[in-house]
């Protein structure tokens, strides 16, 4: 008798439980030609408060070592939060990083972060900004510790987790609650591919030109792949960057990086790892004429690619697609200025 | 078989097992951290300042049947933390067991899935920032045995994907079912180490695999 109580006490609490967080859950939206997301939801619903929170947190520069650098200093909203014209990401008392800093949007479906995959998870990607010294030079451990004693945070904390105690998992939930509603899905290849826009004649021809030589890699409607391939670059001698390779140290992933996403490129140049092209130009003229054959070299760029100037020019229309202006000027992702 | 023990689970007659990790220098005083020993085994001084490792999956073992597992499936055992060196679960008292069984250290299916709290957050600094992944253990201090820099020694040692998989599982055996004493032999440890080749470990690595084995050998339960 005992232990049915126990158990119906149990349900009503399970159920109470259930629709109280439900009073704010946000329902996670993608569209219906794209694969099912990697980033697993199931016990991490996402709510408004959290990703309210996590807003705030990333638009903070207490995250940093001297309150001077916040996520946003090199993920801008109007860049599809990369940094235009920053060849290589800025921390703080000035100093200069060793990569590009990479656009985000579209993170639930990514299974590795940073351009040599070093981080496995979304959870995880913001403990090596918050510790690198060339970036925000502190740790999570101080970060806690400065939110705890913040004269709001922890009444946000306390809204969002019901736990006014900030802790490190907490922290990171809340940006990762943020960043995955970074969704960019409203380009015009999307109206297309929903049927309410058509290719220009030019568009379509470099769309064609897109499947034969790009797609293998940067696959629709992602336009990326949870991959790391060698693109053919020339090592940069000064930052010796061997990608992959220094993760896993295996001699087949040297000069191996992340594939990217070709969205939104209009805001997010400069290009590659090292920010090292400033234009698609350049890009596609590396592709054509500039690939240095290793042998570990991506196997869809071993028998070269050949572009003619016209079709970089039509490569380059359909590219332009896949601009999402809605996504860099949504005003949800906006800074929710928090020092009123 | 095996049963979990929740704490909803009152109605059979339970007792409380504890699990208590200490280590011991020169086979009879309790190792305190910062504090200098003359190790006969090693004939030096030496000092431990850090050490902390984590205790997952640990289950109570008949002969070769499993029993019982700790509901709680990871422990971070913290030799700067008192509380955190006694582990201490319920089990029924129809159950005997002759061995217990657990990992030094976080599966790898904990180290892909995310973010967790309480002995898995991160921070606890048990997890690397620039490298997606738990330290399983880390153990730091200094000797004169080691020529390095200040005569440091630091193992951090960690990696869950393969070559370098350190978390080791070891199977201990027990007398009795109440207070177990499971005690690191640091004499071993150091007196079996190669310290001209082991001193510094940062990253999942071949040393970090060999050191970690090394590491879980030294674990014994007192009689």
């Amino acid at each position: 008798m005992i232990k049915k109580i126990k158990v119906i006490i149990q349900i009503i609490m399970t159920l109470c439980c259930v629709g109280f967080s439900y009073l704010s859950l946000e329902v996670f939206e993608y569209p219906s030609y794209f694969p099912k997301p990697i980033y697993d939801l199931v016990g991490k619903p996402l709510s408004k408060q959290k990703i309210e929170l996590g807003k705030k947190i990333f638009y903070d520069p207490i995250l940093s070592a001297d309150n001077s650098v916040s996520c946003a200093s090199c993920h801008s909203s109007y860049n599809a939060f990369a940094h235009t014209d920053h060849d290589l990401s800025h921390g703080i008392n000035d100093q200069i990083g060793t990569r590009n800093a990479p656009p985000l949007f579209n993170l639930a479906w990514q299974s590795s972060f940073m351009w040599d995959g070093a981080i496995n998870h979304l959870d995880f990607q913001p403990l090596a900004p918050i510790s690198s010294p060339l970036e925000m030079g502190s740790n999570i451990g101080s970060v806690v510790k400065k939110l705890n004693q913040h004269h709001y945070y922890p009444k946000l904390f306390y809204e969002a987790f019901k736990d006014s105690v900030i802790t490190g998992e907490h922290v990171l939930l809340a940006l990762s609650q943020f960043q995955i509603t970074l969704l960019s899905v409203n380009s015009k290849y999307d109206a297309i591919r929903q049927g309410v826009d058509t290719f220009s004649e030019q568009e379509k021809k470099g769309y064609h030109l897109f499947l034969k030589h790009c797609n293998s890699c940067h696959k629709e409607p992602l336009f990326f792949e949870n991959k790391y391939e060698n693109n053919g670059l020339k090592v940069d001698t000064f930052l010796n960057d061997f990608g992959r390779w220094n993760i896993t140290k295996v001699s087949r992933d040297s000069l191996k990086f992340k594939i990217p996403s070709l969205r939104n490129l209009s805001y997010t140049k400069p290009y590659m790892h090292d920010g090292r092209f400033n234009s698609l130009n350049k890009v596609l003229n590396h592709y054509s004429n500039e690939v240095v054959l290793y042998n570990n070299l991506a196997p869809s760029l071993k028998k070269g690619i050949s572009l003619s100037a016209e079709d970089k020019v039509d490569l380059i229309a359909f590219l332009l697609t896949l601009n999402d202006q809605k996504f860099t000027l949504n005003k949800k992702h906006k800074n929710p200025n928090i020092y009123p | 078989m095996i049963l979990i023990i929740s704490a909803f689970n009152t109605s059979a007659q339970v007792s409380t097992v504890s699990l208590n990790f200490n280590s011991l220098v020169n086979n009879k005083d309790i190792l305190e951290l910062e504090k200098p020993y003359y190790f006969k085994s090693i004939q030096d001084s030496l000092q431990v300042d850090v050490l902390k490792f984590y205790i997952s999956d640990v289950k109570f073992i008949m002969d070769e049947t499993i029993l019982a597992s700790v509901h709680k499936k990871h422990f971070l055992i913290n030799f700067e933390n008192v509380l955190s060196k006694r582990i201490k679960t319920q089990i029924s008292d129809t159950l005997k067991f002759n061995k217990i069984r657990f990992n030094i250290g976080i599966d790898s299916i904990t180290n892909v899935s995310g973010v967790y709290g309480q002995d898995l957050d991160p921070t606890n600094g048990m997890y690397w920032t620039w490298n997606s992944g738990y330290i399983n253990c880390k153990l730091e201090g200094s000797s004169n045995k080691f020529k390095t820099r200040k005569n440091r020694y630091a193992f951090h040692l960690g990696g869950y994907m393969s070559p370098f998989i350190s978390m080791q599982t070891i199977t201990l055996e027990v007398t009795q079912n109440k207070e177990i004493e499971i005690l690191i032999n640091i004499d071993d440890f150091f007196s079996n180490l190669d310290v001209t080749r082991y001193h510094t470990i940062l990253s999942p690595n071949r040393k970090a695999v060999v050191v970690s084995k090394h590491f879980s050998t030294t674990f014994y339960v007192e009689e």
